[in-house]
């Protein structure tokens, strides 16, 4: 990617997409029967990724009225192990299928040795960790010919071995990978809470114009930590810090996750709807239509 | 041999491995009975020392607090996984010996993929490699139950190819027509009556996976079955397929599931009518051949007729 354009080029998928939400189960009835506006959805890439069955049947339905972006689970850039060369075959065939302008997964490990704990582990942030995850990065957005954003996950550990920050580690990553941030605002937040820093610290450190696209979600405080739940609305907390991020570095394609205790599509779309305040309040500031 | 915790430094390609691999290995050993991180690792050294090698503690939480953490999400995903994919089999056995199942199997089959749907694949060799974890009775029903539950899954993973119609059948020569039957389907003998035990309806999800940090456990409780059925055994026939989107499963008789069971084996039509024949020689001949013939029709109105293909997935 040349650098001078990553900027405009992303913003231009926020007037493309604007704001979505994760496309599930629960929902599918009410989406493929009233056909809602909706700008876009995204969907876990591994969900669509098996034989071509009832999944991808659905999602051929969907797609006749939808823009939908693959967001995988799978790929951990993180661990040691070379990327599964099958499997991103699948989801370059998913993204083929789904043309999306973009695909995202996690910066985070979850294998070794060829097997897999299916979650999202946090990474040692030492400078050999953030090498060897930007070339897998890098290897994977070769072979799938369109641009990744890498997400900040959230966390409630950290390694003794890290030799900087999380937002010095993904600075690094995408620096040296040359790719897009999935910036998740309520990861953010957690980890700002679960480790103890200042979220906007983070905020002036990491190239904010690599941001690609964004997630809101909301998360359960419990005595000791938050976990990151995704069951309920988006907590005022992270509306503000999102609203921060968009004031220093523009809108982007925003997207709720909404995983568990899933309420109506209405109710889980007009969640998602309140960024449209937040974007509102940057572009009345703005009279040439965003900074770039 | 204790771990020497100065290699986990993560300065290089080598020591970051041996980093995950000992992380993994503690996030993958099973809890204990009230879901807590255990006291020692498997090779005996203490897990809260291994823990403090590997994690800074934080205000509120220490190193192992933080490493039971991941500890949980494993396990806890895992366990909702398996209870999603293989529910029948969990009201077969009980939550508790079906709990004792998924760290067994987990412990000798690791998940392979980053499919959260393959994590159950191998639960039928596991069964068969293990005789006698269930009991007699039980190991022959539960491995009925992983065989139907696993072709459940392949109901809803599989493809559908573009079917071949009663006319190409008829136009053919049944000497040269190979006839393939579409991949979702699974032909099964099984020797328990187990459908019953099949609560949850014959949905597979087989979408568990989300970016969501943990099962939340507190707020799932698995679902507690409310009748009791009695296991019995009795030797039937299935077909398990997807119409329209929806799977099914469909008791066949002996006859009609050797006709199936051949077409999909790669035999011509021819062969395996004769078979079918063969196999009804209480009946009258051209009764038969009516039969086979309407179930033919009934085969083809339900689209399961595919073109022959050396291997189907
Ligand atoms: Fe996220």
């Amino acid at each position: 990617m040349h650098k001078e354009s990553i900027s405009l080029k992303f913003s231009k998928f926020f007037e493309a997409y604007g704001i979505g939400i994760g496309l599930r189960i629960p929902h599918y009835q009410h989406i493929l029967e009233k056909k809602p506006g909706v700008s876009w959805f995204e969907i876990i890439s591994e969900n669509f990724m098996g034989n071509g069955g009832k999944p991808e049947i659905l999602l051929d339905k969907i797609l006749e009225s939808y823009k939908v972006v693959p967001h995988g689970v799978g790929l951990y850039f993180g661990s040691v192990d070379p990327l599964d060369r099958e499997h991103l075959k699948r989801l370059k065939k998913l993204i083929q299928k789904t043309k999306t302008p973009w695909v995202s997964d996690h910066l985070a490990w979850g294998s070794v040795d060829g097997t897999y704990v299916h979650d999202l582990l946090p990474m040692p942030y030492t400078l050999a960790a953030a090498k060897l995850t930007a070339q897998k990065i890098k290897e994977a957005q070769d072979f799938l010919e369109v641009p990744i954003g890498v997400e900040n996950i959230s966390s409630y550990a950290q390694y003794r071995s890290s030799k900087m920050t999380e937002w010095e580690f993904l600075t690094e990553v995408v620096e040296t990978a040359d790719c897009g941030i999935l910036l998740d605002v309520n990861n953010l937040y957690v980890n700002s809470q679960n480790h103890g820093f200042d979220p906007l610290a983070y905020l002036d450190y990491i190239p904010l114009k690599r941001v690609i696209q964004f997630h809101i979600a909301g998360h359960s405080r419990l005595p000791k930590y938050i976990l990151d739940t995704h069951d309920q609305p988006v907590s005022l907390a992270v509306w503000r810090l999102y609203g921060e991020v968009i004031r220093r570095g523009g809108p982007r394609p925003t997207l709720l996750e909404w995983d568990d205790a899933i309420p109506s599509f209405e109710e889980v779309y007009q969640e998602a709807l309140k960024a449209k305040a937040f974007i509102d309040a940057y572009q009345s500031t703005e009279p040439r239509g965003g900074k770039s | 041999m204790p771990i020497n915790l100065q290699s986990l430094e993560a300065e290089n390609p080598e020591s970051l491995r041996k980093l995950q691999r000992l992380v993994l290995s503690l996030i993958r050993r099973p809890l204990n009975s009230k879901d807590r991180i255990r006291k020692m690792a498997e090779d005996g050294q203490p897990i809260e020392v291994l823990a403090q090698g590997i994690f800074e503690p934080s205000q509120t939480m220490t190193s192992l607090e933080r490493l039971e953490v991941y500890n949980q999400q494993y396990w806890f995903k895992m366990l909702e996984a398996f209870y999603q994919d293989f529910s029948g089999l969990s009201y077969l056995i009980g939550k508790r010996r079906f709990r004792k199942l998924v760290e067994a199997y987990l412990e000798k089959y690791p998940p392979r993929s980053a499919r959260l749907g393959d994590i159950g694949s191998e639960l039928e060799a596991f069964l068969r490699e293990n005789p006698d974890f269930l009991g007699a009775t039980t190991q022959e029903a539960a491995i009925d139950m992983v065989r139907l539950e696993r072709a459940l899954f392949r109901a809803f993973d599989a493809p559908d190819y573009p079917t071949i119609s009663s006319k190409d059948i008829i136009e053919a020569k049944p000497e040269a027509l190979r006839i393939g039957l579409q991949p979702h389907i699974s032909l099964l003998e099984l020797q328990y009556a187990i459908e019953d035990f099949l609560l949850s309806g014959l949905e597979k999800s087989g979408m568990g996976t989300s970016e969501m940090g943990i099962v939340d456990r507190r707020k799932q409780p698995l679902k507690k079955p409310k009748r009791f059925f009695a296991l019995k055994r009795q030797k039937h026939w299935v077909v398990v397929h997807r119409f329209r989107n929806v799977p099914y499963i469909k008791l066949v008789e002996s006859p009609v599931f050797r006709f199936l069971s051949l077409l999909e084996k790669g035999h011509t039509l021819y062969e395996a009518c004769e078979a079918f024949l063969t196999g009804n020689d209480k009946r009258e001949e051209n009764f038969s051949e009516l039969q086979l013939l309407q179930w033919t029709q009934e085969f083809t109105v339900l689209g399961w007729f595919c073109r022959y293909r050396e291997n189907v997935l």
